[in-house]
């Protein structure tokens, strides 16, 4: 009798370490698929950052105009926040000008530190568009966003916070019912505001 | 029976003292409100050659036509065509969305004109089902060019189909007449009271915008507002000057906004040649500023503007609009709308909007709904918010 007990309490000790690992190993699976994809400047004082520009996008999608189409949405966003305020379009393409920056998508240290002696705003927020669109999974049809921004701040021209995130794509719900995915418009409010939350976070 | 015969008398002879003493006192006023106000025969408009911002062929003139006769029959006293072609060619005028002060005091002094009618032509479709969106305003010509009355419609064959189909219309001539009748009855109405604006028009369907912010609008201060043609990014002809249009009709029914005419606008920015390739500048700000004795300045872009083709099309509007004051040179409001035509629609296509133009109105509602200001909706603090590091 005291044998068949010792034996049980191994299988059940086995069993439960069979299952922790299996949940451990699952959860690690899970965080491995879905990356924060966010850096902070841990010696950055956030709260001096008043006053932002936003450059125009890099976009890499097939889209030409959806870099603008981001740019203008985060920009409300931003201002709609009430964190920040973002310095009009007008001004902020008057000072790539004055600061003669080749690429204003992709500006270099020193370039941003003359862009915030002409305007004056406390950082740049530069970006980059990887996907905007439709995205197509055999027969199933999605639209999904993928977005990255960096924030440089002008007096250093360093980069003091990073972040990006993809939203919609073809769900277990598309492929077996079909119905298209989320609209565009939807999607793009979402990433932006995931990546807004990420920097006031 | 005398005694009951006296009684009646004295009652009725109270009743008709007091209808004699209601009528006094309706008298004078009425005769007052007659003499303030001009009679529409003695009022003399303008009407301007249809603005085409369509992006496509239209019949113009029949519309002008058909438009000029319910003007008259409306009662007011039209400028006749000769007239009009002649005062265009003499002065050389071929901008017809707008009038500058020198053009209005020309017509005033020329041809007795106290308003010209611009109509502008936002979109026009005679196939099945015929659609037309029409924008028309009045602008004063005594002084400065100052819009006095201004409206727009859109309508569909298919908006009201009725059971089994007897509510459509198929012919665009019947459409067209049906729009015109209807901005004609809002002119004469707008004329009957004296061309005050209505805020009570506020109180309609409207989509809220995606994105929207406000600061230091303060609700006791009067605006002078300019509204500058939208950067058009979309694929739509003239979707920059047609958003323009509507923010202008919307923003002169918040009461508190003047709206400077659009052909002012242009006129001082050809005549101090402001381009403003890339958005507007602090510095081109502040010349429209001085020559347009505005201290507020709206300008935006259209990413998409686009009316729904046939019967199933769907009309799409993509739009983000910036305020800014002279003040101190900063965005008092942003705003950012994106809707569909079927943003609505739960079943059967109940709450369907057909036009871009339905779509479009209904968001800038949603916009001017934030900054009403008898609302006082509370506005934005803005300045270093993100949290610091710890």
């Amino acid at each position: 009798m005291p044998g068949t007990r010792r034996v049980k309490s191994i299988v059940s000790s086995l069993f439960l370490k069979t299952v922790m690992s299996i949940a451990m190993v699952s959860l690690t699976g899970c965080a491995a698929f879905h990356p924060s994809g966010t850096y902070r400047n841990e010696n950055m004082d956030f709260g001096s950052i008043r006053t932002v520009e936003v450059l125009p996008f890099v976009n890499l999608s097939r889209d030409n105009s959806a870099g603008e189409r981001v740019r203008d949405v985060l920009i409300t966003a931003l201002l709609a926040s009430g964190g920040v305020y973002v310095v009009p379009i007008g001004e902020v393409n008057r000072g790539v000008v004055r600061a003669a920056i080749a690429n204003p998508a992709a500006p270099s240290a020193e370039e941003i530190v003359k862009l915030g002696s002409f305007i004056k705003a406390d950082g740049v927020i530069t970006g980059t568009l990887k996907e905007y669109g439709e995205v197509r999974s055999g027969t199933a049809v999605g639209n999904v966003i993928s977005l990255s921004l960096q924030l440089m701040e002008t007096q250093t021209g360093k980069v003091v916070w990073s972040a990006s995130t993809t939203r919609g794509g073809v769900s277990v719900t598309d492929r077996l019912f079909g119905g298209g995915g989320e609209p565009m418009n939807t999607i793009t409010e979402k990433a932006v505001d995931d990546l807004i939350n990420k920097l006031f976070q | 029976m005398i005694s009951s015969i006296s009684s009646s008398n004295r009652f009725v002879l109270v009743v008709l003292t007091g209808l004699f003493l209601c009528v006094g006192c309706a008298g004078p006023r009425g005769m007052a409100e007659t003499m303030q106000r001009p009679e529409k025969g003695s009022y003399r408009i303008a009407i301007f050659p249809v603005e085409n911002l369509s992006g496509g062929k239209a019949p113009l003139k029949e519309l002008r036509l058909s438009l000029a006769e319910k003007i008259k029959t409306a009662g007011f006293d039209v400028l006749p065509d000769d007239s009009l072609n002649k005062f265009l060619a003499r002065h050389r005028i071929r901008y017809i969305g707008g009038i500058d002060g020198e053009s209005a005091r020309d017509m005033a002094e020329e041809e007795q004109v106290q308003a010209v009618l611009i109509p502008s032509l936002e979109y026009y479709d005679d196939s099945y089902p015929p659609k037309i969106a029409l924008t028309a305003r009045l602008v004063s010509t005594a002084g400065e060019p100052e819009i006095l009355w201004m409206d727009s419609i859109a309508l569909s064959g298919n908006d009201s189909p009725g059971l089994f189909d007897t509510g459509l219309i198929r012919d665009p001539a019947k459409l067209t007449d049906k729009a015109f009748r209807e901005l004609t009855r809002s002119l004469s109405d707008s004329f009957g009271g004296g061309f005050r604006v209505s805020v009570d028009q506020l109180l309609k369907k409207k989509f809220p915008p995606r994105q929207f912010y406000r600061s230091d609008l303060a609700p006791d201060k009067q605006f002078r507002i300019v509204v500058l043609p939208f950067y058009n990014r979309s694929d739509r002809k003239n979707a920059g000057e047609i958003m323009a249009l509507h923010f202008v009709q919307e923003l002169r029914r918040l009461g508190n906004f003047t709206v400077v005419e659009p052909g002012m606008v242009r006129h001082h920015l050809l005549q101090y040649r402001l381009i403003m390739e890339g958005g507007v500048t602090n510095a081109n700000a502040d010349v429209i500023y001085d020559v347009l004795q505005a201290n507020v300045l709206l300008t935006g872009r259209v990413i998409d503007y686009q009316d729904g083709r046939g019967e199933t099309g769907v009309p799409t509007v993509d739009f983000s609009v910036t305020m800014l004051d002279k003040e101190h040179h900063m965005i008092v409001l942003a705003a950012d709308s994106y809707n569909t035509g079927d943003d609505r629609v739960h079943f059967f296509d109940f709450g369907r909007i057909s036009t871009a133009y339905g779509v479009a109105i209904e968001m800038i509602r949603g916009i001017m709904d934030r900054i009403d200001m008898q609302r006082g909706t509370p506005a934005v603090e803005g300045g270093g918010r993100i949290a610091p590091n710890h």
